[in-house]
């Protein structure tokens, strides 16, 4: 489990002082997978960072199976670091290291016996699909085995946690889905937390389960995933929502539509979301036929997240006012997110 | 052809092998700790600390900043307290250590500061400790860079080595400045300047072989700390060193070599007395060397240039006998007596000041200059009253002098450099007389003046078979026993 409390990082830059991190608060559980996602300069890198101290924090607590980390003195700290295992965008392999070298160096750190390293790596290496390139060198190896002997890496100490900073980021689509996909086998396998940060929703989406949205080194929004896309609160999680359901408003219509109902602009658009068998009803259908009201999809998307079918549309409401009105009542009750963007 | 003895020129390719080798192998395992720690205390880094960093940095650029030859000299007293001599071969070794050391961390500091910043973390994040973080990542991630650094940390050390010859270190350098350059053999000089490119060649190619064989450096670490021990072996323990009662008596660089090789074997077949001949390449360090007890008499200089260097330098040293005059002369290419001599010629003399001196006062012999009154042996150009002909006499290094032919029209030569430059003494327009105060001597320290030993050196100096030998080198009454 880890706790992050009242974290604040200021960088202290020729007396000017530049706050990159200002009062995060997180309790992420043990076996969860948890996001963290904004845009680039957002903090999150230094956040990430700040959990095994390699950015020491200016103020805050950052506490990790029950130990404060800023408690500890240096060697606690170095044995600490040794249960939390990292990743990174750029794979950090070392290069006059083999592949078997590589994921020696945390045992051999603790000096264990060459026999126990060999057996360790020998499992790892088979965990993370590279048998067979056991004594290739990092130059000979595609980005994705990279990243795939990195992991097996941050897993030789046996860690309770697993940080990722950016470890798809360097990746091609296809790559990052199966990397996603082998963390994602680790962390059922062996119950570890992971902390994922990333710029990419579609990360976010594919294995977190919930997500803290960082803006401006501040947590705007945190939540369940699922609940984060049907519904998102702030401007820069619907921007990366957006970006992954692919619902932006065609700009003909985004021109016209007005923020308040006029005489000649009075049918409301809106955003629907939907989780799981809330898709299943013949909305629309009903809608006419209950309110005779004409539902105009303008959008729309279905999106498995993880297990849950998510859906999201834009609709224009025609109608009489209060028949869309009442519809839109009507929607609320069967459990759906509704959010009127304007009026066209 | 050669006329040298090839012994002389094997002994100098293994002095050469040996100083490079020892203070390649001091200078690598010292530079690198220095280019560890200027690297990990940088700002950001593992083990930042200002204090450290600045005061590393400012005295590599310190010491990288002074010329090589100066610091040779200037570290001394440093290096007698390490090694107990201020010369020879082990003497050349510290200087040229502390010179290659600054260079090489310089160098390492570099290559460490290419090893992604990102590994470094990486390892932080497995909990690696400072040490594991230097051992087990930082020095194999820049291996390579630390290699080809090393490799031209060796090449310039063989180009500093030349220069060892100042302290008596020996090795090829000293064999072509003191053979080729000082005795006038362009074929030594040629067949030294090329065994140091043909070794230069072999260390850059296995440098670059080692840069890229990276498993193999293990083995050559290894190999290297065995070399290094056995030569730390062979220089402590005194039987494979065969010091049996070695003599050292101090020359500088020129035809007394040769004279002095003669003496020595006279010494050992009439005394068994085994005289090491110690070459020097300036005139400053043979006294130097003597006062600190690093050798046991000198014979280069005469009893002028002694009293101003006990004078500036405060040496209690003593003549002990005289050898030879070697008369000063003035001599030239354009003209064949001094009336055809122009107005605003060009006279070339010695820089040194009591050949300078000396030069001077052979000018004032031939009524062509006045000097300012009271001023003698310690005259210098500043210190001519009276030039009618408004000469213009310029100042050089001896050895440049016999070059000098084609663009002066008068040269003071010392008799080192009578023959080379063409010359006898009779051609000489100019000369000393018999009675000039500047014949050679032998000298000693003060309290040793009484040994008995020394009646010996001054028996073989004046041996029939040195006279004869130094006749034949300076035929014409170029050399004049000094002493009878």
């Amino acid at each position: 489990m880890i706790e992050v409390k009242n974290l604040t990082k200021n960088y202290d830059d020729n007396s000017i002082i530049n706050s990159v991190l200002t009062n995060i608060n997180l309790t992420i559980a043990q076996g969860e997978i948890f996001g963290i996602i904004g845009r680039s300069g957002a903090g999150k890198s230094t956040l990430v960072h700040c959990m095994n101290l390699l950015e020491k924090p200016t103020s805050g607590e950052i506490i990790i199976n029950g130990v404060n980390l800023l408690d500890l003195s240096t060697d606690k700290l170095r044995q600490a670091r040794q249960k939390i295992g990292m990743i990174f965008q750029h794979f950090n392999l070392l290069s006059s290291r083999t592949v078997f070298e590589n994921v020696a160096l945390p045992l051999e750190l603790s000096h264990l016996s060459k026999k126990i390293i060999r057996d360790k790596v020998f499992g790892l290496l088979e965990l993370v699909d590279l048998s067979q390139k056991i004594d290739a060198y990092p130059d000979d190896l595609s980005g994705g085995q990279k990243q795939r002997v990195a992991i097996a890496r941050a897993l030789a100490s046996e860690p309770t946690v697993l940080l990722s900073d950016e470890a798809t980021s360097a990746l091609d689509p296809e790559t990052t889905n199966s990397i996603l996909k082998l963390l994602k086998e680790i962390n059922k396998k062996l119950n570890l937390t992971m902390v994922i940060v990333t710029h990419e929703m579609a990360v976010i989406k594919t294995i977190c389960d919930r997500v803290a949205v960082l803006d401006q080194g501040k947590i705007v929004e945190q939540g369940r995933v699922i609940d984060l896309f049907i519904q998102p609160v702030h401007i820069v999680t619907k921007k990366l929502t957006q970006a992954v359901l692919h619902l932006e408003l065609p700009i003909a219509i985004r021109d016209k539509i007005k923020p308040q109902p006029t005489s000649d602009c009075s049918n409301p658009i809106v955003r629907i979301g939907f989780i799981g068998s809330s898709t299943n009803e013949p909305l629309l259908v009903t809608l006419y036929q209950q309110f005779n009201v004409i539902a105009n999809i303008i959008q729309a998307d279905l999106e498995f997240i993880q297990n849950s079918l998510i859906g999201v549309s834009i609709c224009e409401f025609r109608g009489k006012p209060e028949a869309v009105l009442q519809a839109l009542k009507y929607l609320e009750t069967q459990n759906l997110k509704v959010e009127i963007l304007g009026y066209a | 052809m050669l006329n040298f003895p090839l012994n002389i020129l094997w002994m100098a390719v293994a002095q050469t092998l040996y100083m490079i080798f020892v203070s390649g192998f001091l200078s690598i395992i010292f530079g690198l700790i220095f280019g560890i720690l200027l690297f990990i205390t940088q700002k950001d880094k593992i083990f930042e600390n200002k204090i450290i960093y600045q005061g590393l940095n400012f005295l590599v650029n310190i010491t990288r900043s002074i010329p090589y030859i100066i610091l040779m000299i200037a570290i001394i007293p440093f290096t007698r307290l390490i090694i107990g001599t201020s010369i020879g071969t082990n003497a050349a070794i510290v200087s040229l250590t502390l010179a290659a050391i600054p260079f090489y961390a310089r160098i390492c500091e570099a290559a460490l500061t290419k090893v992604p910043t990102g590994v470094i973390e990486a390892a932080q994040s497995m909990g690696a400790s400072h040490p594991q973080i230097i051992t087990k990542v930082l020095v194999p991630e820049a291996l390579s860079g630390l290699i080809q650094g090393a490799t031209l940390t060796v090449i310039s050390l063989i180009g500093y080595s030349a220069m060892a010859g100042v302290v008596g270190g020996g090795g090829l350098g000293e064999l072509a400045v003191d053979y080729g350059y000082q005795q006038f053999n362009p074929a030594v000089m040629l067949i030294t300047v090329l065994l140091l490119i043909i070794i230069v060649q072999i260390v850059q190619m296995f440098g670059d072989y080692l840069a890229k064989q990276l498993k193999k450096v293990r083995v050559v670490v290894l190999v290297a700390i065995l070399l290094f021990l056995s030569c730390i072996i062979g220089q402590t323990l005194p039987f494979m060193n065969n010091q049996t009662a070695v003599f050292k008596v101090g020359i500088v660089a020129g035809p007394q070599q040769v004279v002095m090789q003669v003496a020595a074997q006279v010494a050992k077949q009439q005394y068994n007395l085994n005289l090491k001949i110690v070459t020097f390449d300036d005139y400053i360090l043979p006294n130097e060397a003597l006062n600190n007890g690093d050798i046991e008499a000198n014979i280069f200089q005469h009893v002028p240039y002694l009293d101003s260097q006990i004078h500036a330098r405060g040496y209690q040293l003593v003549p002990i006998a005289k050898t030879f005059i070697y008369p000063m002369g003035l001599y030239s290419r354009k003209i064949t007596s001094l009336d055809q001599l122009s107005n605003e010629a060009v006279i070339a003399i010695p820089d040194d000041p009591s050949n300078e001196a000396r030069a001077l006062l052979l000018l004032e012999k031939a009524n062509l200059i006045v000097l300012k009154s009271g001023k003698t042996i310690t005259a210098t150009i500043y210190d001519i009253a009276y030039n009618p002909k408004q000469l213009k006499i310029i100042t050089l290094d001896a050895a440049q002098l016999p070059r000098e032919f084609k663009d002066a029209d008068l040269v003071a030569l010392t008799n080192d450099y009578v023959k080379q430059a063409g010359f006898t003494l009779i051609q000489a327009l100019v000369r000393e007389g018999p009675n000039s105060p500047y014949a050679n001597i032998i000298v000693v320290r003060k309290q040793d003046q009484n040994k008995t030993i020394f009646k010996q050196l001054i028996a073989v100096m004046h041996s029939p078979q040195v006279v004869s030998e130094v006749e034949k080198l300076f035929p014409n009454g170029a050399a004049v026993p000094a002493w009878q």
